[in-house]
């Protein structure tokens, strides 16, 4: 058994926590759903209805995030150290918290308020926790990069590479969903 | 790989890195909030019995505080006794030892648990110091009683007020002590997956290794939806949201789904570390290899499975759907397929065995009997809706949970304890004090939980302070001695444990030193010098065979352990 090549542990420890992040998300979003198909109108008629034009660009630049960290990782396999396309990934992540802040103060002047009911409850919470998961992400990622920066041996970090980047597809992979529910559904 | 150091006291236990410290640690905490828990049962137990006025030790109970004890005996024995002994302690301890490596995969991580473990233990206490006082709600916080003075619905409160509450630091204890088991999951899988002494395959694993790490999985699985209802909860409290609040749309009811998802595979996370324990035990002190090895791990894996779809048997008098209420029936009743095939091969194993009497059979064989013959069948009964829906308020399911409970923590936690105590102490457990302490365990167990199967047929409902307030609730002279019967048999068991108190202090330092292997058993934590160095083995060992090579055709000695070609 030990001879055989072994996934680091790194990737073992964070495949699990998405998978218990995932049940996690599930419990939320599970919920969320009932309670759309329960309520007699969703959204309610006397909310304003939420930016969904500006906030479809937050879902291209995750995902393209997730493109620069995927060539990166690409690149790390082979060796190769290009720490222009981590930060790439690293600016767009800050952009987007960034977007979805300023839309937070909007939405918060616009009038809804948690108390307000089901649906700003939903919404407030499901996005602050998606939002607390980016920046666990965006951490994990700058971390990387600055112990990239001091090192020239790419493949002693290889595990950590995939294991945190492995974390950041999960947080983007999820915004899309999460945009449909919130926004479109 | 290293001489053991003698190290100093407070660096052992506070800041060592030693998956056996770390075990010890968390076994300690267990046993500190173990008394905790054990003194709220004695006293709203005292009260149920002879009435709420002059307890010895505490003074007049009164209604709200008996809630309170309550809803805190029930969180403190299953979160943070039951938990942490079977995962935290047999995890840390068996599983680096078992596999034949040195440590953990996280050593710190391992230590960042512990002390989020602690953490959670503090926050929980605090929450008796609040002004509200601690909470009172029952330990499945259902709402509305868990939010019902705070936030929408008191509109005066302030967030502070809201705040520091017995409500609030409750839910966040729970919490933590659910990211701390997050960690020691983590850390047991990938122990388990990484690091196996060469030779070690999966199929040659320990039994109770197995059981560790299905347990682990199904923790994981399970605790999300939980988080995210605990989440839900505390948003309700301190932000004043309305995900439970029927009044705004909520649904109460939504909080029952969460919590009783990850709350039925939390039994079987409770359990199958503890039937591994006993399988270990099983086979070494009938001298006979493991009947039916293969087939127990799927098993576990098919049970494990199973519990994540039976959650709604919790539900059947809340309100849910009839026509789901008979499918859960039927995924509940399934579920015992697997388990009576386990006690099948535990009962093969046993099966014209040389059997020896040890404390840690005598317990091994209590946990098995009284978990197969009174939790497991009444389990089968309350898994029906017909039936469940006359039972589920009254005492004959507080019996049921406890048959199921107390054997796995309790009863499979002795037996661990007695077990591997010559290992992890290097010293030896005083036999005849050994025994009392199971007689008297035993015995006074079981009365007091025969006569509340009693009292919940006769329909003694389980919610209520003080029965003489209704005349004609169960108080009939027999019912009242059924009630006092159970309460002087909890004072017994109580009183029963500081036997084992005494002797588990008193043979750390003064018992019989230990031999290496003083059972004759094979797996690979008897072949580490007891008690186990820093890095456990001198020289890693190299794995030939299963665990359970007993009374093997081609030897004269009867064991033949599993790093022996």
């Amino acid at each position: 058994m030990t001879n055989k090549k072994k996934i680091s542990g790194l990737n073992i420890a964070f495949t699990i926590i998405i998978i218990t992040e995932i049940m996690f998300f599930a419990g939320l979003i599970s919920a969320y759903i009932i309670a759309s198909a329960k309520a007699m109108d969703w959204p309610p008629i006397d909310q304003p209805r939420l930016p969904q034009y500006i906030s479809i660009s937050n879902v291209i630049i995750l995902l393209v995030s997730s493109l620069f960290l995927y060539f990166f990782i690409k690149n790390a396999k082979k060796g190769i150290k290009d720490l222009n396309f981590l930060l790439i990934t690293i600016i767009l992540g800050i952009v987007f918290l960034v977007i979805q802040g300023k839309e937070w103060i909007n939405l918060v002047d616009f009038g809804i308020q948690t108390s307000d009911g089901l649906y700003a409850s939903y919404f407030y919470s499901i996005i602050a926790v998606h939002g607390i998961h980016v920046v666990v992400g965006l951490i994990l990622i700058i971390t990387l990069y600055l112990k990239l920066k001091k090192t020239s041996d790419i493949y002693t970090k290889l595990p950590s590479i995939t294991a945190f980047g492995m974390f950041w597809y999960f947080v983007t992979l999820l915004w899309p969903v999460l945009y449909f529910l919130l926004y479109l559904y | 790989m290293t001489e053991h150091k003698k190290t100093g006291f407070l660096k052992r236990f506070f800041f060592s890195l030693d998956h056996k410290d770390i075990g010890f640690q968390y076994l300690l905490t267990a046993m500190f909030m173990a008394a905790f828990g054990g003194f709220f049962v004695y006293v709203f137990r005292y009260n149920l019995a002879f009435g709420p006025d002059d307890i010895p030790l505490y003074g007049n109970l009164a209604a709200k505080e008996y809630n309170q004890l309550v809803t805190n005996h029930g969180a403190i024995m299953i979160f943070w006794v039951g938990m942490p002994m079977v995962l935290a302690v047999l995890g840390n301890f068996l599983i680096p030892i078992m596999i034949g490596t040195d440590d953990m995969a996280f050593p710190l991580l391992n230590k960042i648990s512990y002390w989020t473990f602690l953490l959670s233990c503090i926050v929980l206490l605090s929450g008796f110091l609040m002004p509200t006082g601690a909470f009172g709600g029952g330990w499945t916080m259902y709402p509305p009683l868990s939010v019902s003075d705070f936030g929408y619905n008191n509109p005066n409160t302030t967030f502070k007020a809201n705040f520091f509450t017995g409500n609030t630091f409750f839910l966040m204890a729970v919490a933590l002590e659910f990211i701390s088991m997050l960690m020691g999951g983590i850390n047991f899988i990938v122990t388990t997956l990484n690091k196996r002494a060469k030779g070690l395959s999966l199929m040659k694993l320990p039994i109770v290794v197995w059981m560790i790490n299905i347990a682990s999985l199904l923790f994981m699985f399970s605790v999300g939806p939980l988080i995210a209802g605990t989440f839900m909860l505390l948003m309700d409290i301190l932000v004043g949201t309305g995900f439970f609040d029927a009044y705004r749309g909520g649904d109460p009811i939504l909080w029952q789904h969460l919590f009783w998802f990850f709350g039925h595979p939390e039994v079987y996370v409770l359990l199958l570390p503890s039937l591994g324990v006993v399988g270990e035990i099983f086979s070494t002190f009938s001298r006979k290899p493991f009947f039916g090895y293969k087939m127990v791990i799927f098993l576990v894996l098919i049970a494990g499975i199973l519990s994540l779809v039976v959650w709604a048997h919790h539900q059947f008098v809340s309100g849910i759907d009839p026509g789901a209420a008979n499918i859960f029936s039927l995924l509940t009743i399934i579920i015992s397929i697997p388990f009576a095939g386990m006690v099948l091969a535990y009962l093969g194993t046993l099966w014209r065995g040389d059997i020896k009497f040890t404390v840690p059979m005598m317990f091994a064989l209590g946990m098995l009997a009284s978990f197969t013959f009174f939790g497991g069948f009444t389990g089968l009964h309350l898994g029906s809706n017909v039936f469940d829906i006359y039972a589920h308020d009254t005492y004959f399911v507080i019996a049921h949970f406890h048959y199921t409970l107390f054997p796995s923590v309790i009863l499979g936690g002795f037996a661990a304890i007695y077990y591997w105590y010559p290992k992890f102490s290097g010293r030896k457990l005083n036999k005849t004090l050994g025994k009392i302490h199971f007689w008297g365990t035993f015995i006074f167990f079981n009365s007091i939980f025969i006569p509340l199967f009693w009292l919940g047929l006769q329909g003694q409902h389980r919610r209520i302070f003080d029965y003489s307030n209704w005349d004609k609730l169960l108080m009939q002279p027999n019912h009242i001695m059924a009630r006092q019967i159970a309460t002087v048999s909890l004072i017994f068991l109580i009183i029963t444990q500081f036997i084992f108190l005494f002797n588990f202090f008193k043979s750390l330092y003064k018992g019989k030193v230990a031999e290496k292997n003083p059972w004759k058993s094979n797996t690979l934590e008897w072949q580490a010098s007891s008690p186990p160095g820093h890095g456990n083995f001198a020289l890693y060992p190299a794995v030939y065979r299963w665990p359970y090579d007993y009374n093997h055709p081609d030897r004269d000695t009867d064991f033949l352990p599993q790093n022996e070609k």
